[in-house]
């Protein structure tokens, strides 16, 4: 028997809701009705014309995705490369993607707060860097000047096998005397840092360094669960001056990129078991 | 030897390949759908920096995963499935980190263009983020997705009856926060 009540404005919803999908019949058996019953008393219900509308113009707002900038996409792709290529894939490396994805999250939001306790500290560091040339004796100041000794320099990163060949350098025992060295031979002082970088300004080059050395803690503690790191230096990656960061994560070595500036990680590699 | 890959190629075609080891048929499969899937994180998930970091997340897991796709399913409804429990877990987690600042949040949302372009979607995720996340889920994969109810039900793993249900009132959510109200208990659709 078909009745013509009206229908609750819930069971409208519903109702008209399958029905923009094609789907009417189904809702009706929901509500207990008969296809051709609900299809009666939507007719006898009153306004459901324009919460049809109303419905179909929430459906036609929601559909469009919204586009990622291109910049954005490509980076996001780009970032799926590297556990590719560092023969991740298939493993349980969630671990290290949720890492990555913690330090982006609070990385990016200690940008601003950051960037000036970074500048702080690099003025900071900068005056004990020329305190320690003017008075070697002063123990703490010896002990910043170590510190920044072992930030080595190991040039252009932007290809996957100059990481794969630093993360293999940097994990050489400090005994085989590389002594600082890049893995192209070149020294701290004299290897191309890229085009925003002077490389031979030793000002800016103890200012990468010491930028290198206060990320170091961020990473260690976002990426890393605190971990100390292994082995970190500077380098350029796209052109840019860059932080590399070498921790130990279980037996497998994890290279972090990141901009010196932000300490946010720019790519990362996960070596081999 | 893998033929190259092509803008014009199928999903399955480049799912299948993707599965055999072809890393550019994974890449272009990657740059075709992550506009989708990011949309599907957006409206999942409240803030847009959250989003960001489920979509990468879940481009993480399609690309970890793509060797096991089998083809049984259409490979969009195996990656909103990957996208949907990616962006679900990102909101797991929300749940468990402090809260930022309105100050950082704000600087952080500062970096993100607006202009007219995007209003309509503000507006889209303003109305969801009042819905609870199961409601969010699943118009998304509906409107969104074009994601069938069997397909929702199966992602989601609920009756299709509950499908029906939660979309209903998403969609009238949507519907009342876009200026078209539901009509109130003394207007005329109310039962009488």
């Amino acid at each position: 028997m078909t009745t013509t009540d009206p229908l609750t404005p819930d069971e409208v919803d519903l109702l008209v809701s399958a029905e923009l999908d094609g789907a009417l019949d189904g809702a009706a058996h929901d509500l207990g009705l008969e296809p051709d019953d609900a299809r009666a008393r939507l007719a006898a219900t009153p306004g459901v014309a324009e919460r049809r509308a109303a419905f179909a113009a929430a459906v036609a707002a929601n559909r469009t995705p919204e586009p990622l900038p291109d910049a954005v996409r490509a980076r996001l792709v780009a970032h799926t490369h590297e556990p590719i290529r560092a023969n991740t894939v298939g493993t349980n490396d969630d671990l290290t993607a949720r890492r990555v994805q913690r330090a982006s999250i609070w990385n990016r939001r200690l940008v601003g707060a950051g960037a000036v306790a970074a500048a702080l500290l690099l003025v900071v560091g900068v005056f004990a860097s020329l305190n320690a040339g003017d008075d070697s004796d002063d123990s703490a100041d010896g002990s910043a000047a170590a510190e920044l000794d072992e930030v080595r320099e190991y040039g252009d990163l932007s290809s996957t096998n100059s990481l794969r060949r630093a993360l293999a350098f940097a994990v050489t025992p400090d005994g085989d005397d590389s002594g600082g060295q890049a893995p192209t031979g070149a020294s701290s002082q004299d290897t191309d840092a890229g085009e925003s970088f002077d490389p031979d300004d030793e000002a800016s080059a103890t200012q990468l360094r010491l930028m290198v050395a206060d990320c170091t803690p961020t990473l260690s503690s976002q990426l890393a669960d605190g971990a100390a790191p292994i082995a970190r230096g500077t380098a350029t990656y796209d052109g840019e001056p860059a932080g590399l960061v070498v921790f130990d994560l279980d037996g497998r070595r994890f290279a972090v990129v990141f901009d010196p500036s932000t300490c946010e990680p720019r790519t990362t590699l996960l070596g081999p078991p | 030897m893998t033929p190259p890959p092509d803008a014009h190629a199928s999903d399955p075609d480049l799912a299948t390949r993707a599965a055999g080891g072809d890393r550019d048929a994974l890449d272009e499969l990657l740059h075709r759908h992550a506009d989708r899937v990011h949309s599907i994180c957006r409206r999942v998930l409240r803030d847009p920096e959250d989003a960001l970091d489920a979509t990468q997340e879940a481009l993480l897991a399609i690309v970890r995963g793509i060797g096991r796709f089998d083809g049984r399913s259409a490979f969009t409804t195996w990656m909103y499935r990957v996208a949907t429990n990616a962006a679900l877990d990102e909101a797991r987690r929300k749940q468990r980190r402090p809260a930022a600042t309105e100050a950082v949040r704000d600087l952080a949302s500062s970096t993100i263009p607006v202009d007219e372009a995007v209003t309509t979607h503000l507006d889209v995720d303003a109305a969801l983020a009042e819905l609870p996340v199961e409601f969010r889920v699943a118009v998304a994969l509906r409107d969104l997705a074009d994601l069938d109810y069997a397909a929702i039900a199966a992602v989601l793993d609920i009756p299709i009856g509950t499908v029906r249900s939660r979309i209903a009132r998403g969609r009238a959510a949507l519907a009342d926060r876009l200026g078209n109200p539901a009509p109130t208990p003394d207007r005329p659709m109310e039962r009488p």
